[in-house]
């Protein structure tokens, strides 16, 4: 089958433009929702755990490999089309009978997608620490 | 488990390699503001170095040239039954590297918080100012 890796990185490709959208949309929403009002009172720097979803979202791609892992239902099971609802589970699976060229390819760029989201989360993180000496800097001289 | 070290094991090796040199320097050399912001990026740079002649050469068999040792000891390490018996299962290797990035995300998270507070070096000030008032009175 596509390795787990590979449902893993399509789910935290799925949380990271959840998270780009939470980004771009995260002022707007101060003003008119109240949740996040709630949020930045709770947590002025939440958003720095925002990549959380991420992984959150990453995870749901595993859930028919952890109910294989348990033993809670069969293989033939968790490959019908219900599945589908963890990132076409049952699609991929056919795919890994029929053509195990594409099954190659699928795995290297699920590790290709994770490598790129491990480090441009990190690149994320270094240009928020320069954004905040720079705002330190300003408030200093103020 | 198989007979030699998969390319998961040697990037498991390099990514342990490039924390460890990662946290010295944050410790020693946390005056440098590169260090700080950069440092954390060693382990998946050394990672990637460890496991790159795996992709080239055939992983198969334990006959492997010895000038691939400047690859983190690649040669040394592929065959060698320590390294198989703790790095050869990829789930081991997947839990020590993701919890290993936890930590590194984890260090950013409260690094960007203390320099929202206070700049980037007041860590290195209030060090300097315990030191002072820790130092013996003559």
């Amino acid at each position: 089958m596509p390795e787990k890796h590979f449902y893993f990185s399509v789910g935290a490709v799925v949380g990271s433009a959840v998270c780009a959208v939470i980004a771009k949309k995260r002022h707007k929403l101060r003003e008119t929702s109240r949740f996040f009002q709630w949020l930045y009172r709770r947590e002025p720097h939440w958003f720095l755990y925002c990549p959380v979803i991420i992984f959150l979202v990453g995870m749901w791609g595993l859930i028919p490999d952890v109910i294989h892992f348990f033993g809670w239902l069969p293989k033939e099971q968790t490959r019908t089309w219900l599945f589908d609802i963890f990132f076409f589970h049952s699609i991929f699976e056919h795919i890994e009978n029929t053509m195990p060229a594409v099954d190659a390819y699928l795995n290297f760029i699920g590790q290709l997608l994770l490598a790129i989201i491990c480090l441009g989360l990190m690149l994320f993180y270094t240009r928020q620490v320069k954004k905040a000496i720079i705002g330190f800097n300003h408030k200093s001289k103020r | 488990m198989s007979d030699y070290l998969t390319g998961a094991g040697h990037f498991g090796f390099g990514f342990l390699v490039g924390y460890i040199i990662s946290a010295l320097m944050l410790v020693t050399m946390k005056k440098n503001l590169s260090v700080r912001l950069y440092s954390p990026f060693l382990p998946f740079f050394i990672g990637v170095l460890a496991s790159l002649p795996y992709f080239f050469i055939d992983r198969f068999t334990c006959d492997v040239p010895s000038g691939l040792n400047i690859f983190l000891f690649y040669s040394l390490l592929h065959c060698q039954t320590l390294a198989i018996k703790f790095l050869g299962d990829i789930h081991v290797v997947v839990v020590v590297c993701g919890f290993l990035y936890v930590t590194v995300i984890m260090y950013y998270i409260n690094f960007i918080k203390r320099v929202r507070r206070c700049g980037w070096n007041r860590y290195v000030r209030t060090t300097k100012q315990s030191l002072k008032r820790s130092a013996p009175r003559a």
